[in-house]
């Protein structure tokens, strides 16, 4: 029987993570929602963040590509899928997250978003959507009946 | 006699990364996001074509 999926998972696709260093932005603005809090999990397989790793070096630099590896390597939890596999789709799947971020459309297409219900309990939206629609405080409050005090890490550290 | 320069400093060698060193880093480049999935569709269609 498959795990279901956690909704303090979230995987975001290389171009989203991508986009949180060279942009800013929506990707930005999402991933920090992750990062200001400890008790949501950023999933990611090696092969995409190799993904994110070869686009951010393609666009800026191969050292500062080399940092965001690293750092990412000690952010987030690693899942392994079969190469050849879509490394957003399959980090999200192997990894039991309920949300996946990319701007690929794709992905986060009503078409699609048809053929994967049914099949996957996998939420694919925007960073935009996203913003719009993932709510820490009602989650946490689901997750462990506790009043939310809010943010309880630093995004920037 | 001279008197020897030390060059090593041990604050300097360890160097912690963080977001806002890196985003601060970032800044200088020049892109937006239809720019990052042009260029990562490109490498995922190289990857699939070299598989």
């Amino acid at each position: 029987m498959a795990t279901p999926p956690d909704p303090a998972s979230v995987v975001a696709d290389a171009d989203v993570l991508a986009a949180d260093l060279l942009v800013g932005g929506d990707a930005r603005k999402a991933l920090d929602v992750v990062r200001s809090h400890s008790w949501i999990e950023l999933v990611a397989s090696d092969l995409l963040l190799d993904d994110a790793e070869a686009t951010i070096a393609a666009l800026s630099d191969a050292d500062l590509a080399a940092d965001w590896r690293e750092l990412m390597e000690e952010e987030c939890r690693h899942v392994a899928h079969p190469a050849g596999d879509h490394p957003g789709l399959a980090s999200a799947l192997h990894g039991d997250a309920a949300h996946l971020l990319s701007f690929d459309p794709n992905l986060t297409s009503a078409a699609a978003g048809v053929e994967l219900q049914g099949r996957v309990s996998l939420s694919v939206r925007t960073p935009e959507a996203f913003l719009a629609v993932f709510d820490a405080a009602s989650l946490y409050e689901a997750l462990d009946e506790r009043e939310y005090d809010g943010p309880d890490r630093d995004p920037r550290s | 006699m001279s008197v020897p320069v030390v060059l090593f400093s041990p604050g300097l060698e360890e160097t912690t990364v963080s977001w806002a060193a890196l985003f601060e880093r970032a800044e200088s480049v020049d892109v937006d996001e239809e720019l990052v999935r042009a260029t990562l569709d490109r490498l995922r269609g190289e990857d699939g074509d070299a598989a």
